[in-house]
């Protein structure tokens, strides 16, 4: 007797999702690229992770030049600019794959492109600021 | 005798559960410095599960007198995530902006998850008008039970 698709509903291909937030109030005048937030995630052979990092943060200078982002497992990932004195938010969504079975850190990380341009801020204690970090692990 | 894809769960019960995704049709402006809602959806869940929640804007802003825009995401009337947005300087363009958020566990219900925005300057407005311009918000929610 031919048996097509005998499984069902397959168990999941979610695994585990974590997540954290910055919630005192953080800042750099950095011109290399210093951590905002991390998360890690202990996870197994096989499986890939899907992250979201977001972010909301402000400058104390009027039009700095600035960027954000993505390390995963200490290898940059993704990047983005960031222009002016007012509060600019934004995400990177990203898919890894290929990394071992253990712990793996995701990292945002911020940077001036120069030095004595302001200060970076992310402020959720204080303002309406603030940055997140989102980790699914999968199966597919 | 040929046995094809037999009788499954209607509804998953672990993983990923749902997924919603409402886009804004219609030109929408405010020129509130009190949050106001630009976005809607609304999902049911099945409880002990959580919502990944991803919101996109692109609005324009009247003035480029360097005031700035807030964005927020609600769920059930609880604030999760702030997202600045600025205004222009010199000539009036377009600004867009993002968040991604996970929400606490939540119980089985319906909860309204809101995208909401203000402007901080009173004589400023600001049009997200995705019928007549380059412009629009986005709401995608994921239920999650892992």
């Amino acid at each position: 007797m031919p048996l097509i698709n005998p499984i069902g509903v397959a168990s999941t291909n979610v695994l585990q999702t974590i997540t954290s937030k910055v919630t005192a109030n953080k800042s750099s005048t950095s011109t290399t690229f210093a951590s905002v937030l991390t998360a890690t995630i202990t996870k197994v052979a096989g499986s890939n992770l899907l992250i979201w990092a977001s972010w909301s943060f402000s400058f104390a200078y009027y039009g700095p030049i600035a960027f954000v982002r993505l390390v995963v497992n200490s290898a940059e990932v993704l990047r983005a600019g960031e222009l002016w004195d007012q509060a600019q938010s934004g995400y990177f969504v990203y898919r890894a794959t290929g990394l071992a079975a253990g712990a793996r850190v995701v990292d945002l990380q911020w940077a001036l492109a120069v030095k004595g341009d302001g200060t970076f801020r992310c402020r959720p204690a204080t303002v309406p600021e603030g940055a997140a970090i989102t980790v699914m692990e999968v199966s597919v | 005798m040929t046995l094809y894809n037999p009788p499954v769960s209607a509804t998953p019960t672990t993983g990923l559960i749902q997924s919603v995704r409402t886009t804004l049709t219609v030109d929408t402006t405010t020129t509130s410095t009190s949050f106001v809602t630009l976005l809607t959806a609304s999902i049911t869940t099945i409880g002990s599960s959580w919502l990944l929640i991803m919101a996109n804007f692109s609005t324009t802003d009247s003035s480029s007198n360097d005031s700035g825009n807030q964005f927020r995401i609600t769920v059930g009337g609880t604030v999760y995530a702030y997202a600045g947005q600025p205004t222009s300087v010199g000539t009036v363009t377009a600004q867009v902006g993002a968040r991604c958020i996970y929400t606490a566990a939540l119980t089985a219900n319906t909860y309204v998850v809101n995208l909401d925005w203000l402007t901080l300057d009173a004589t400023n407005t600001i049009s997200c008008r995705p019928a007549t311009h380059a412009e629009g918000a986005s709401l995608v929610i994921y239920e999650v039970t892992l």
